[in-house]
């Protein structure tokens, strides 16, 4: 293959995507069913190519967007069951073709090489360095976050036995089994999750013994399952941060038999994991179908009757609601499952993009969604720059901005800002106590 | 592969200090600034 083709084989396959997106959404609702499921249903294959394209020539990009990945695959899926006619029960409408699959693919594929751009032109900025510590400080430093966090879940599941030995839902076992001054504790697990993937793959890296590293990965899985009681978002978050750390550390590896086949089992058991839930729950296998419609159910009423509202920029902050989450909640929740949700503290999902396209209308919500993505694509180049020479706690910093501004930009959720602008206070910091000086070698603590 | 332990960079007092000096303000720093998962 030419160099020529390497450089732009992805972005020819978005941009054809893209074109057919574009064609398919203003038609949609001019085809027949058949002809729209079927063509749905066609881009599947390109969309797989797509991603092949990029794992293979834009692997690091594409594997610290893991969480953007999964995000949309998400929305995608749910626009697949609501096109398809599946009963959106929050809503409480019938899912109808209304080009909310297109739209979907149109932000996927526009949003990942805005990325891919955003990640190749972090190069070309000036790199700040900021020094890094020995390896023996971050060894010590992972042994003290990870060993801290197994050993309070751990007296959590002798003490407590964790909510599946219990067998109660995650929220009752917190807010009532365990007494509240541990309630910090699955944020904890939750974060230094990080620096066992870290310890793994950094070994992994080196070649050297990784006995240690899987015991405490696995101490993590346990404990999510069994003292945290979380099934599916904190997994996306693992293997979110997991991915994230592969790009950076052993970015060369291998895609074999041996890997495949464990990912397409834990894939099948996470699935499985789900859907006996539901089955405990007292609730039908096909639930899982259901549910996964909810997704999308905001994107499609966003586009949907009465879709064709003056845009309201105001309204992505709540334009007299309490934030613009409530706003579009409100908009499309019958009331009584408003005032519901509300009084219980339920949230709906699926904000992105629907509320944007309320606030900006549709090429703007686009144009702003390119723009965030390119800056995402950014970060992650920063944060792989800093890992991979082994800089794991200015890394660390930069990976939470990084996903600060992920969560922002898939729940609209503006208590993220928090979150972000302490990082963005965190990583001045950092340099400036700990500047790089140049022709030093020592590392600090060695 | 090598055994691990023996084969890292001898570890001093300061740097095991650092060590678990940093491990604490990353554990103070993660409890302050939670993640609300979606």
């Amino acid at each position: 293959m030419s160099r020529r083709a390497t450089i732009s084989g992805h972005t020819i396959v978005a941009a054809a995507i893209a074109t057919c997106a574009l064609f398919f959404f203003l038609g949609e609702k001019s085809f027949p069913h058949r002809v729209w499921v079927a063509a749905e249903l066609l881009s599947l294959p390109a969309l797989l190519l797509y991603l092949w394209k990029l794992f293979k020539y834009r692997r690091a990009a594409l594997l610290t967007s893991a969480y953007q990945v999964i995000y949309w695959a998400g929305i995608l899926a749910s626009a697949l069951a609501i096109s398809a006619g599946t009963y959106m029960i929050e809503i409480e409408r019938t899912g109808t073709a209304n080009g909310t699959y297109w739209i979907a693919l149109l932000f996927f594929v526009g949003g990942m090489e805005a990325t891919v751009f955003g990640y190749r032109a972090a190069r070309l900025a000036p790199i700040l360095s900021a020094e890094r510590f020995s390896g023996g400080v971050q060894k010590l430093a992972i042994f003290a976050t990870t060993g801290a966090a197994l050993l309070l879940s751990g007296f959590v599941f002798v003490a407590y036995h964790g909510p599946v030995l219990e067998g109660v839902d995650r929220v009752t076992f917190w807010a009532e089994n365990v007494p509240a001054m541990l309630g910090f504790i699955p944020n904890l697990v939750t974060q230094t999750f990080f620096f066992a993937a870290f310890y793994y793959l950094w070994k992994a890296k080196e070649r050297r013994s990784r006995r240690l590293a899987a015991a405490i990965v696995l101490g993590y899985l346990l404990a999510g399952l069994l003292v945290l009681g979380e099934k599916y978002s904190l997994y996306v978050l693992y293997l979110n941060t997991w991915l994230f750390l592969v790009a950076a550390l052993t970015p060369s590896f291998k895609l074999n038999r041996r890997s495949v086949v464990i990912a397409g089992i834990a894939a099948i058991g996470v699935a499985a994991i789900i859907a006996l839930t539901y089955l405990t729950d007292g609730r039908e296998m096909s639930f899982i179908l259901t549910r996964v419609a909810l997704q999308a159910q905001l994107l499609w009423s966003a586009l949907g009757p009465g879709g064709s509202r003056v845009p309201s920029p105001e309204c992505l902050l709540g334009c007299g609601f309490e934030d613009g989450r409530d706003y579009i909640s409100q908009l499309y929740l019958p009331q009584h499952r408003y005032e519901y949700y509300a009084s219980v503290g339920n949230d709906i999902s699926g904000f992105t993009p629907a509320l944007p396209i309320l606030a900006f209308g549709l090429a703007g919500a686009f144009g702003v969604y390119l723009a965030a993505s390119f800056v995402l694509g950014w970060v992650q180049r920063r944060a792989v720059i800093a890992f991979s020479s082994n800089n794991m706690f200015y890394g660390f910093l930069i990976f939470k901005l990084h996903f600060g501004l992920s969560l922002l930009i898939a729940t609209t959720n503006m208590t993220a800002l928090r979150g972000i602008a302490s990082m963005l206070v965190a990583i001045v910091l950092y340099h400036l106590v700990f500047p790089r000086w140049k022709g030093r070698t020592q590392h600090i603590g060695s | 592969m090598q055994d691990d332990d023996e084969k890292d960079e001898p570890l001093t007092i300061l740097s095991v200090l650092t060590g678990l000096v940093i491990g604490a303000c990353i554990l103070l720093f993660i409890i302050m600034t939670p993640l609300d998962l979606p």
